[in-house]
């Protein structure tokens, strides 16, 4: 049994001129020690996805439909209350920006105490031991602690919300968007040891971003979200060597890749569309350089072309000529 | 090329701060912050040079001080031929037209409440350029210049209205309509998404070279300066530590701090493992610099002279200059 069963996963937004379908109908697993990297672009639901895993939410978002099974257990139906005992233990977000939003009255070592000793229900003293420990596992120094958020440096602030999320042992570890907002050396060694902590501790990773070369060096597997859909899952090797969606091949078009040299780098006309009220067919098909007809009026389920690996396309068996295609750069001007 | 045909011609280009470091604390006696110190560099019509370095090493002051919002503490900046290091401000007229400036966030850079034809219409009026009718073919022509056609489909658009990529054309066509001959672009497509940000980046190319602009560029990111721009410079703490042409300099970089530069860039292929970044610590404060080689603490080739001497950014033959005493 895998450790997290997506299934159908739907969050909605209230909105006044209807509901936003941010997150509709979204299926994977998360196997026992093996890290996805879920990618996307702004907007397409990979927050809203996590958000709506670990049920912390926006009070005008909510969950039509799906299931989260975490170790069996569905997160959707549970009560609030029991929900509560689950977050830290079983699974821990890092949110966004995670230290920005600690109080930046209190010291470092304020967060740590609480989540111990609230959610751990730990003593003081214990507490301060396991934060302690905590810090040396990601490499701070203990003194630290007693440090306020602000007199941490990037790459620091992401060291200790790391530390924070491992407070309690979780199993599983949600990271949105860990590395963003840091240069790119502190980047590697944030990785590398987000990377050392997963083999050492055997946890699950889910990590969001919308860099898919951060997803190549850290995840096993990836999804490859657009419009509030996967639109392709697999092997993390196997989906960048040979993406089978035209919107994965497009994603790999346009990102620079230093080490392959100069080459044209060619743009997705366009933007996604709307989530208010989305097209009946494939929600790429607008965008989409080999639509057909019935891409816009039938929607493509994902469906398994190469092994273990899944994409929602009505041409998955054309797949090595449109992989040809998507090279050439007239193929994706004039689309719109 | 002759020197009065650059464009942007800087010479130990300096700005220090003064930082507070206790509210009570008087001006006169507070430290230097030394945010850029001492860079040269010339760019020539047509011309693209990239600033690289990480957080805080000094570049986005280096361009402000190029457009003169920020004036520097010591150096010389020629610009066009003319020496504009100490002109006051408000005989910068003619400057503040030639010299624009492409914002990083397109969904902050436009006023909300003006329309996309309001928006571009601005700097016509700031600078008294043509008659109504003038001021309409400007915008036209600079709005399909950089893709928005047909132009009257976005004149009466607001910028919630319009996406990411729509955005940053509207603020690039608003930077061209007043027939520039010098841009900085400080990370001009760090907002957008990867999808639509390559086809920004072919626009930008596309136009600089086509107008013949002085370009400078200021990223984080390489791989985009490896993208557009004929010549690099890498900054940090304030000092530029390699310099020469892109395709060299991100090839064979030479100095220690370019070579984990490159290094850290993360691999696309999964199959690849990483190559290693040789360099540990993080930078030291610009408040307190010590005495030799600023990159002394991190470098893993530090040896006696790295502690006591600073190193010359020093010329090569092959165009390249790079700041140290183990590579020279």
């Amino acid at each position: 049994m895998a450790l997290l069963d997506v299934r159908n996963l739907k969050v909605h937004y209230r909105t006044l001129r209807g509901a936003n379908r941010a997150v509709d109908g979204v299926s994977f697993t998360v196997e026992k020690g093996r890290s996805l990297g879920l990618v996307g672009e702004s907007g397409c639901g990979k927050s809203t996805t996590v958000n709506g895993i670990v049920r912390v939410m926006p009070k005008n978002a909510f969950i039509p439909e799906g299931e989260v099974l975490l170790n069996g257990t569905d997160l959707v139906s549970l009560p609030e209350s029991a929900l509560r005992s689950i977050r830290w233990r079983e699974l821990s977000l890092i949110p966004q920006a995670a230290m920005d939003s600690l109080n930046p009255v209190y010291l470092v070592q304020d967060a740590f105490l609480e989540v111990l000793r609230l959610k751990g229900g730990m003593s003081k003293a214990e507490a301060l031991d396991r934060a302690q420990h905590l810090f040396q596992l990601v490499g701070l120094d203990i003194r630290r602690l007693k440090n306020y958020p602000h007199e941490f440096s990037g790459g620091m602030k992401q060291r200790a919300a790391i530390a924070l999320a491992l407070a309690l042992n979780p199993k599983l570890v949600i990271a949105d968007e860990p590395v963003t907002a840091l240069d790119v050396i502190v980047q590697r060694q944030v990785l590398n040891e987000i990377r050392r902590l997963r083999e050492q501790l055997h946890i699950s990773l889910i990590m969001i971003t919308h860099d898919i070369s951060v997803v190549a060096e850290t995840c096993d597997d990836i999804a490859v979200m657009y419009a509030g859909k996967i639109v392709e899952r697999g092997r993390t090797a196997a989906v960048l060597q040979n993406p089978l969606h035209p919107y994965t091949m497009g994603l790999k078009n346009a990102f620079p890749d230093i080490r392959r040299g100069r080459r044209t780098l060619i743009s997705i006309e366009g933007a996604p569309p709307s989530l208010l009220e989305p097209p009946a067919g494939c929600r790429f098909a607008e965008r989409c350089p080999f639509a057909l007809d019935v891409c816009s009026d039938v929607e493509p389920t994902l469906e398994e072309a190469a092994a273990g690996q899944v994409a929602a396309c009505h041409r998955l068996d054309e797949v090595d000529e449109l992989q040809t295609r998507a090279q050439e750069v007239e193929t994706w001007q004039n689309v719109i | 090329m002759a020197e009065r045909d650059l464009v942007v011609d800087v010479r130990g280009l300096k700005k220090y701060f003064r930082v507070r470091q206790t509210l009570f604390s008087k001006g006169y006696d507070s430290p230097w912050l030394k945010a850029v110190n001492g860079v040269s560099f010339q760019v020539s019509p047509g011309g693209t040079l990239g600033i690289a370095g990480e957080s805080g090493c000094g570049k986005t002051t280096t361009g402000r001080m190029l457009l003169k919002l920020e004036d520097p503490t010591e150096g010389e900046y020629r610009f066009n031929g003319r020496d504009v290091t100490h002109v006051k401000r408000r005989e910068l007229r003619q400057f503040r037209r030639q010299a624009q400036m492409v914002f990083q966030n397109p969904f902050e850079a436009l006023n909300p409440r003006f329309t996309v034809y309001r928006s571009l219409l601005e700097p016509l009026l700031i600078h008294g350029i043509g008659s109504r009718p003038e001021q309409e073919q400007r915008i036209n022509a600079a709005m399909e210049r950089v893709g928005l056609k047909p132009p009257n489909t976005y004149y009466e658009k607001f910028p919630h209205q319009l996406s990411g990529g729509q955005l940053q054309r509207i603020v690039l066509a608003r930077a061209l309509i007043v027939d520039p001959i010098f841009i900085v672009a400080d990370e001009p497509v760090s907002m957008l998404d990867v999808s639509v940000r390559a086809g920004v980046l072919n626009l930008m190319q596309e136009i600089t070279a086509s107008m013949q602009l002085a370009t400078l560029y200021i990223s984080h990111d390489l791989s985009l300066i490896q993208y557009l721009c004929d010549d690099t410079a890498i900054m940090y703490l304030g000092q530029i530590v390699e310099m020469g042409s892109t395709d060299a300099v991100l090839a064979s970089p030479e100095h220690p701090y370019t070579q984990a530069l490159v290094a850290a860039i993360p691999v696309l292929d999964p199959e690849t493992e990483p190559p290693e970044v040789k360099i540990k610590g993080s930078v030291l404060s610009p408040i307190d610099l010590p005495e030799g080689c600023l990159f002394q603490n991190r470098c893993p080739y530090a040896e006696r002279i790295c502690r006591s001497e600073e190193p010359p950014l020093e010329s090569k033959q092959s165009g390249r200059s790079v700041r140290c005493h183990v590579v020279n």
